[in-house]
């Protein structure tokens, strides 16, 4: 199952509605993504903690690869 | 608990570091596995590896033991350290080579 970039932003922006967000298309098939999120949610989380924020937002979605990077808001 | 349970619990007890992956040391079989192993390697760290893709219920345990979706999955100490985007982010910013340290593991 593959998604696409609208689909995958809009499903993150809303989880976190405050944050910046760029995802980026790794092979070009809609399937191996890697997403940066900053935001300020993240502040005195683990990181472990703060890769479980994500991945919980998008758990019934079966992406193939799927990098994440949280940060703090600049 | 389940026997897959007691397995993972005791590898991560009896040896310092322990890394779930995808295949073996010698021949990973992912992308996201190649990279722990090879950050791992480079440190000089001496780890054991445990290929999930020789057990499909090894596979699905490990992500259900640690309550976290992906593989490669890395342990220090009987620790969950992360998988490959966590261990890289730890290594760029030193932060892996001075946990190895304390633990005298590198």
């Amino acid at each position: 199952m593959t998604i696409s970039e609208k689909e995958l932003l809009e499903t993150l922006q809303q989880a976190f509605p405050e944050a910046q967000i760029a995802c980026l298309d790794l092979a070009g098939d809609n399937d191996h993504w890697e997403v940066t999120i900053a935001d300020d949610s993240f502040n005195g989380k683990s990181r472990i903690a703060q890769h479980r924020m994500v991945q919980e937002v998008l758990q019934n979605y079966d992406i193939h690869a799927l990098s994440i990077k949280t940060k703090r808001k600049a | 608990m389940s026997d897959i349970f007691k397995f993972i619990e005791s590898e991560i007890r009896e040896n310092p570091v322990v890394l779930f992956m995808k295949g073996t040391k010698e021949m990973p079989q992912c992308g996201f596995s190649a990279g722990v192993s090879t950050l791992l390697s480079d440190l000089g760290v001496t780890y054991k590896d445990i290929n999930v893709l020789a057990d499909p219920e090894l596979r699905q345990g490990i992500k259900d033991f640690t309550n976290w979706p992906t593989i490669p999955q890395l342990y220090i100490d009987g620790e969950f350290i992360g998988g490959f985007d966590i261990v890289k982010e730890m290594a760029e910013e030193g932060e892996l080579q001075a946990l190895l340290k304390e633990k005298q593991l590198c």
